[in-house]
């Protein structure tokens, strides 16, 4: 048996100029968000798309207020075009119920969108990926060969713990980070801990990101997101990834 | 249709394993098409005749098998059809058919109600044999 979809699915990504997996290990850091305003922030300097593989807990459509309608079809899925980023999203077609899979149909799931989501221009594509290391990290790993990661922590050393395992294994494997985010700091210059986790494994500390009490009340719609102190933060940080 | 893109990704690889097998013509691809994922056999079949044009497979045969469906659930073992299953609503069938997993958000074990089901057989589209000629 030929998978069909894996070779076309490797040369997808292949083709992709820049991939930036917004990783951490930990949940409920900020990667969904975070993802999101990057994936905003950078369409002013190239055409980036946003591909939302958290499929158990999906919510980049959310911030984005994506359209309830499926894709476009035309030799493909062309995807949805939302503040001048390309988006995709499993929860096109879940419609907002529950996706209760394990890691085999996971990995079906995400070998289908990429053979036909059509990315086509795209030049930097931005990925928010689930917690954790099982099947979404590894599919990743495995397909994406030219990514550049982004990882996000908190100041928490529940956070930075399991921060510091993602960044052994992805230097283990020799993979390229653009650097480290910390996310939901209660102080100005958030912890030092994380500078020397940063340091300690030879990645930039790419900045501190405030918690901002109201960002919530300007969630669920990108327009209203683009004016938050969180998405201004975002943007002076993406000016400091490499592309 | 994005039963094209299916269509380029099964040339592409079968192209892509006739060459790693050093055949210096494809002959014949048998192509499995699952129950779940609901692909226009024509169109598929339309898209490979076009894309085959100028490839190692320009003189090839795409056979297509149809695959019914089996759910198995794991929590009670209960096997059951995608007749049994009953989706009759258009924008359900339509999600299932770009990505077939979505059915478990639409569908439980008809036998306990468990959500946690497997496709044994019949899920979408893959290659089953390619034969060709040697170099």
């Amino acid at each position: 048996m030929i998978d069909p979809r894996e070779v076309v699915s490797r040369e997808k990504f292949a083709a992709i100029k820049y991939i930036i997996p917004v990783v951490s290990g930990k949940g409920g850091v900020g990667k969904s968000v975070v993802s999101t305003a990057l994936s905003l922030a950078l369409a002013d300097r190239c055409k980036t798309g946003l591909l939302d593989l958290d499929f158990w807990g999906a919510s980049a459509h959310i911030l984005l207020n994506a359209s309830n309608e499926f894709p476009e079809e035309e030799k493909g899925i062309l995807p949805e075009e939302i503040g001048g980023v390309k988006f995709m999203s499993v929860a096109y077609y879940t419609q907002d119920n529950p996706l209760p899979i394990r890691g085999r149909e996971y990995s079906d799931a995400f070998l289908e969108l990429m053979a036909v989501t059509r990315w086509d221009d795209t030049e930097c594509l931005v990925i928010d990926m689930p917690p954790g290391m099982a099947d979404p990290f590894l599919d990743l790993l495995q397909y994406v060969k030219n990514g550049n990661f982004l990882i996000i922590t908190t100041s928490s050393i529940l956070s930075s713990n399991i921060v510091s395992k993602t960044l052994k294994i992805l230097k283990e494997l020799d993979l390229k980070i653009f650097g480290l985010i910390e996310n939901m700091c209660l102080t100005e210059d958030g912890n030092s801990r994380i500078r020397e986790l940063a340091n300690s494994f030879n990645v930039k500390h790419l900045g501190n990101i405030p918690y901002y009490q109201d960002l919530d009340i300007n969630l669920g719609s990108w327009q209203d997101f683009l004016s938050t102190d969180f998405f201004q933060k975002i943007k002076e940080i993406s000016t400091r990834l490499e592309l | 249709m994005h039963e094209w893109s299916l269509a380029e990704a099964v040339l592409k690889s079968s192209v892509k394993e006739a060459k790693k097998r050093n055949l210096r013509k494809l002959l014949e691809v048998k192509i499995v098409l699952g129950e779940l994922q609901g692909i226009e056999e024509e169109i598929v079949k339309f898209g490979l005749d076009s894309l085959k044009k100028g490839t190692i497979a320009e003189e090839a045969d795409f056979i297509f098998i149809n695959e019914k469906v089996t759910f198995k659930c794991r929590n009670c073992q209960n096997r059951w059809t995608l007749k049994e299953a009953n989706i009759n609503e258009h924008t359900i069938k339509e999600s299932i058919h770009f990505v077939p997993e979505v059915v478990h958000s639409f569908i439980r074990c008809p036998r306990c109600g468990s959500p946690d089901f497997e496709v044994v057989r019949g899920r979408g589209i893959y290659i089953k044999e390619i034969t060709g000629e040697d170099l």
